[in-house]
């Protein structure tokens, strides 16, 4: 008897909740009573994100915006509601500007000129907030050289005196709102800055999954890891499900066969990145929980046997 | 190459002095003095930027060799202690070089580091 674990991203029509389910309904089919399933969805961002968290015992109210004022105003208007946890994406944000902590202040209905800085800090007090980064984003620190201000202003050719000067301003920033320098609060222009000071947790929307799902444990237990994603090709290597699956289940010695919607790049670049093998579900972005289950099905004759 | 001998900091060879100060001479502003500074980018993740300027940044940190003035900003600074700057002109090498102590990795242009 096998203990298998089985985490999905989007898979074509199919949401991660909806197409972790129907891998595993797949698997199951094939050897019934024989195994035991863990179901854990996995998503980055997005409303794909609320589900996944809904789906793993978590709701969340989720606000995200492309617009940082508009973001500040959702954010203020959800906080006002009451208490609860509260998902804030910023991954369409991620091209933001610290020119861009302003308007998200206003929104929030903060004036970064004249109000006092305890005043955003009682903001946030009642609320369980969790700050969703944009996924490549979660190492970005907030100052120095390796920091916001020095990152995007030498890669816009700014002169160094208006780089220092940004970086101090958000020096100020910080130390006003007690916020000390931390992977992830360079993201998005540094508007995470905003949101620590407001309380919330820093986290990629991969990481709240595991969190959520207490996956780290699960992983521990099982003899067999399974990871859906939509397209697994050298350039993205499966997208963050995979990405961040494949190293905790290597560092375990459990092996990780990766199911893809569609599949381009060598079975080379997959043994060297921890994953056993990767099986194509042959359906690209059309395949829907029915067809998942179908191709997992087949899949897992070979694995189950 | 010889080297005046200070505790810490960015040091100037006399040869690289001896280079700054005939640039500086060349240029028609006075008080120029270098400028290095350290920024992301380049194929091995931060790079090198030498300019000639006369300005004078809230936080720069300055040493002197030769009675040539080498400044760096607070940012740069921590990136660059210890480093030295030296000038070549031989047939295998022309221009400015750059050893630093706090670099773990260079590329082959000799520009970027890590």
């Amino acid at each position: 008897m096998s203990r298998v674990l089985v985490c999905s991203d989007r898979i074509g029509l199919a949401d991660p909740v909806i197409a972790s389910r129907a891998i595993a309904s797949g698997f199951a089919s094939v050897a019934p009573g024989g195994h035991q399933f863990a179901v854990v969805p996995l998503a980055s961002s997005g409303p794909d994100l609320g589900a996944a968290l809904s789906a793993l015992g978590q709701e969340t109210t989720l606000v995200t915006s492309g617009d940082p004022v508009d973001l500040g105003r959702r954010t203020r208007a959800a906080m006002d509601a009451g208490p609860g946890r509260l998902l804030v994406d910023l991954t369409p944000l991620a091209e933001a500007t610290p020119d861009d902590i302003v308007g998200l202040l206003a929104g929030l209905g903060i004036d970064a000129a004249t109000d006092d800085p305890g005043r955003l800090r009682g903001l946030g007090a009642a609320v369980d907030l969790l700050v969703i980064l944009p996924g490549d984003q979660s190492a970005h620190r907030l100052l120095g050289l390796e920091g916001v201000a020095a990152r995007l202003g030498y890669a816009a050719g700014r002169p160094v005196a208006d780089v220092l000067a940004e970086d101090a301003e958000l020096a100020r920033r910080a130390s006003d709102w007690g916020v000390e320098d931390a992977p992830g609060l360079g993201a998005a222009g540094g508007l995470p800055l905003v949101f620590a000071a407001l309380g919330g947790r820093l986290l990629s929307g991969f990481a709240a999954c595991v969190a959520a799902a207490r996956l780290t444990e699960t992983l521990s237990r099982c003899d067999l890891v399974v990871v859906g994603t939509d397209t697994f090709t050298i350039g993205n290597f499966g997208g963050p499900a995979v990405l961040g699956l494949a190293p905790l289940a290597s560092e375990r010695g459990i092996p990780c066969l990766a199911l893809a919607g569609s599949v381009d790049i060598s079975v080379r670049e997959v043994r060297r990145h921890g994953i056993e093998a990767v099986q194509s579900l042959a359906g690209g972005g059309t395949l829907d929980a029915d067809a998942i289950r179908e191709a997992s099905a087949r899949v897992a004759r070979t694995w189950l046997a | 190459m010889s080297v005046d001998q200070q505790t810490q900091g960015i040091i100037l060879t006399e040869a690289a002095a001896n280079k700054v100060a005939a640039l500086a001479a060349s240029e028609p502003d006075e008080n120029l003095h270098l400028r290095i500074g350290v920024a992301a980018g380049g194929c091995s993740g931060l790079r090198y930027q030498l300019t000639l300027d006369d300005s004078d940044l809230d936080g720069d940190v300055a040493f002197e060799w030769y009675g040539v003035k080498v400044v760096t900003d607070r940012m740069s600074a921590p990136y660059l202690q210890g480093a030295t700057i030296d000038f070549a002109d031989t047939i295998e090498q022309q221009g400015f070089t750059i050893d630093n102590p706090n670099a773990s990795g260079s590329c082959a242009c000799g520009d970027s580091f890590n």
